[in-house]
């Protein structure tokens, strides 16, 4: 799994320093300068990157699973592993809470997205109990509402 | 003098400013604890509250909001690895592994101490120098200024520790990062895609939240269980361990204070660059056997604190010598110190030489009394790193999305937290220098601004003047000893 998050986070770098270089080619002398010096040693660093991450990657791979020899009529093993790990799972699901923390913000706003988000998150994901789950969520969003509505006086 | 030195402490313990200072401290100290809303946010929120004040009273209770806020946001940053601002990011790369530890309270301490005797430090410089400030301030310029922020851009090679690749992809990454929006000369919008909020460029901030604060976050609800994992066999050492250390590594304390009041007398440079090249200065020095920087040193706390708090002293004397504001913090303190009828110049120099003297023992004692008041809450405050963290993470990244909306009250600033925060997730866990790139992304518009600036103003020759070819001098050394340092170790360790 750190094998292809390397490589993938390689890979991610080359096309990130790739956009800026493309994107920088088209604007003016003076606003390009600096962009280009930074983007084009940035692009050729990552591909080095990439290569590297490349190599020992495989040479990872064969270390922990060298190939037996295999007979003309053999079909190879198929890769034992599950399509998406269990930590790969968690990350996503992570995430995913986090972004529908921010979708809520920007919809709902705080004062109705914060509440629901601790409430639903501390019990679905941290599995606490509902009484836990409503006190933090309740205690939390009372403190915002006192620090920034009475005291700073601001709105979020 | 003296007697102008005198009147200013009686000024600062006269009623009401005594108490408009203290509230003052624990309001500053409270914001700092608060991702996002440090600095100038903070200035910016107390500063209608001293329109009615007196003079003395408004200075004393926005200086002592305003010098406080770093240490409330370096606590955060060592429990929680949530920066409470820029500078305080600085702070986290050795904190937090601190922290992790189990030795929260000790980096805490350190903290505080490095913090309170760099800012002295800073106080006592401002007081020395306002005799002779002109000369001092005059003589950086755009040339100046462009190879400090090189300097900077030098020293990512400190932070990256074993894999100098991966570092300068993440400081360049950084650059490049900066450089999104309007160009500061001509005008072109780069790499905006046509999006408005993208204008402004990528504000520091929510790249600070998102990079450090949210990455960490995810990183502790992955892998479960409390901040703190200690080793159960060793004994852990609570804050007075970490003011011990201060004084053990008085070196780094001295020179990061000297760093960070350099730093903050000049005026554009800004207090993140101060606490990264004290930070970058204190790994260049690292003796053998001591623990790793990034893993839980304790001179990586001691300095960027140290630098931090010095450079609020520094800052403070363009300011009111000259009316020039080294920071945005200094700009709105500034402008209050206008609305209350105290013009900076010459007069803050000569006839209001008291009221100076009043800002800087104001400095002094805030500083001391946030340090006390932390110290005495740093064992209570140190057991929250024991919290199970999937209680503890959704509350923090509930702060961190109003620390980050705070900015500028958009919507973009929570996108740029949570993009930024994927991609320092991933930098974290393929040991990408995170610090690389905020520095990068602090110093990048510094660069090309003052590079141009210096070529339209002095020509190609610019590197000539002596102050930059001075700097230039370090900036090679500095890249020649970060190359040469490991091929020593190795041939010392192959001799023995």
């Amino acid at each position: 799994m750190k094998r292809a998050e390397e490589i993938g986070f390689a890979v991610f770098l080359v096309i990130i320093f790739a956009m800026f270089v493309i994107l920088g080619w088209g604007y003016a002398e003076r606003p390009r300068i600096v962009p280009l010096t930074l983007s084009i040693p940035g692009l050729a660093l990552s591909v080095l990157h990439l290569g590297n991450s490349i190599v020992k990657a495989k040479r990872t791979a064969r270390k922990e699973h060298p190939v037996p020899a295999q007979k003309a009529d053999e079909k190879p093993v198929g890769d034992q592993q599950p399509a998406v790990s269990t930590e790969t799972r968690k990350i996503l699901e992570i995430w995913i809470w986090i972004i529908a923390l921010a979708l809520g913000i920007n919809f709902l706003g705080f004062m109705i997205t914060i509440p629901v988000f601790l409430v639903a998150f501390l019990r679905f994901f941290a599995k606490r109990s509902w009484k836990i789950s409503t006190l933090i969520a309740a205690s939390f969003t009372l403190a915002v509402y006192l620090v920034f509505y009475v005291g700073l006086r601001t709105t979020l | 003098m003296i007697e102008a030195l005198w009147d200013g402490l009686i000024l600062v313990f006269s009623w009401p400013a005594i108490g408009y200072m203290s509230i003052g401290v624990l309001f500053g100290l409270f914001m700092g604890f608060t991702p996002g809303i440090g600095g100038p946010v903070t200035l910016a929120l107390v500063l209608p509250f001293s329109f009615n004040m007196d003079e003395v009273s408004a200075i004393a209770f926005l200086i002592g909001t305003h010098s406080v806020v770093n240490n409330g946001g370096s606590v955060t940053a060592i429990l929680f690895g949530v920066p409470g601002s820029g500078p305080n990011a600085a702070t986290l790369i050795d904190g937090f592994p601190l922290a992790q530890k189990g030795e929260a309270g000790r980096a805490i301490g350190a903290a505080l101490a490095a913090s309170a005797l760099g800012g002295l430090f800073g106080t006592v410089v401002l007081a020395c120098l306002i005799p002779i400030l002109r000369p001092i301030v005059l003589v950086f310029g755009p040339p100046e200024f462009f190879m400090l922020a090189i300097l900077g851009v030098v020293f990512l090679a400190t932070l990256s520790g074993d894999n100098p690749l991966k570092g300068v992809l993440a400081g360049l990454l950084g650059l490049l990062i900066s450089l999104i929006g309007e160009e500061l000369i001509v005008g072109t919008k780069r790499y905006t895609f046509d999006i408005i909020y993208l204008w402004d460029g990528i504000k520091l901030v929510p790249s600070v939240i998102g990079l450090f604060a949210i990455a960490e976050m995810v990183d502790l609800l992955l892998k479960g269980g409390s901040i703190a994992k200690p080793d159960k066999e060793r004994e852990l050492s609570g804050p007075w361990t970490g003011v011990v250390d201060v004084f053990r590594h008085w070196d780094i304390l001295v020179r990061s204070s000297i760093l960070g009041v350099v730093i903050g007398i000049i005026p554009g440079l800004g207090g993140d660059v101060a606490c990264f090249l004290a930070y970058g200065q204190a790994a260049q020095t690292a003796k053998k056997g001591e623990v790793e920087y990034g893993k839980g040193n304790i001179c990586g706390v001691i300095a960027p604190e140290a630098a931090s708090n010095a450079k609020e002293g520094g800052a403070l004397v363009p300011t009111i010598a000259f009316g020039i504001p080294g920071s945005g913090s200094m700009a709105i303190l500034l402008g209050a110190l206008l609305i209350v009828g105290v013009t900076p110049g010459a007069n803050l120099l000569n006839e209001q030489l008291d009221l100076t003297f009043t800002m800087v023992w104001t400095l002094a004692i805030a500083n001391l009394s946030a340090a006390v008041i932390i110290l005495m809450l740093a064992n209570p405050l140190s057991k929250l790193t024991f919290f199970d963290g999937s209680v503890l993470a959704p509350v923090i990244i509930s702060v961190c999305f109003i620390g980050a909306y705070m900015t500028t009250n958009s919507t973009g600033d929570i996108i740029v937290a949570i993009v930024l925060g994927i991609i320092g997730f991933m930098m974290k866990r393929l040991n990408f220098s995170r610090a690389a790139m905020l520095l990068g992304l602090v110093l990048g518009r510094i660069v090309e601004q003052n590079l141009f600036l210096s070529i339209r103003i002095f020509g190609a020759g610019f590197i000539y003047r002596p102050i930059a070819m001075g700097l230039v001098v370090i900036a090679l050394l500095v890249m020649g000893w970060s190359f040469l340092k490991p091929v020593l170790q190795r041939r010392n360790e192959k001799a023995a």
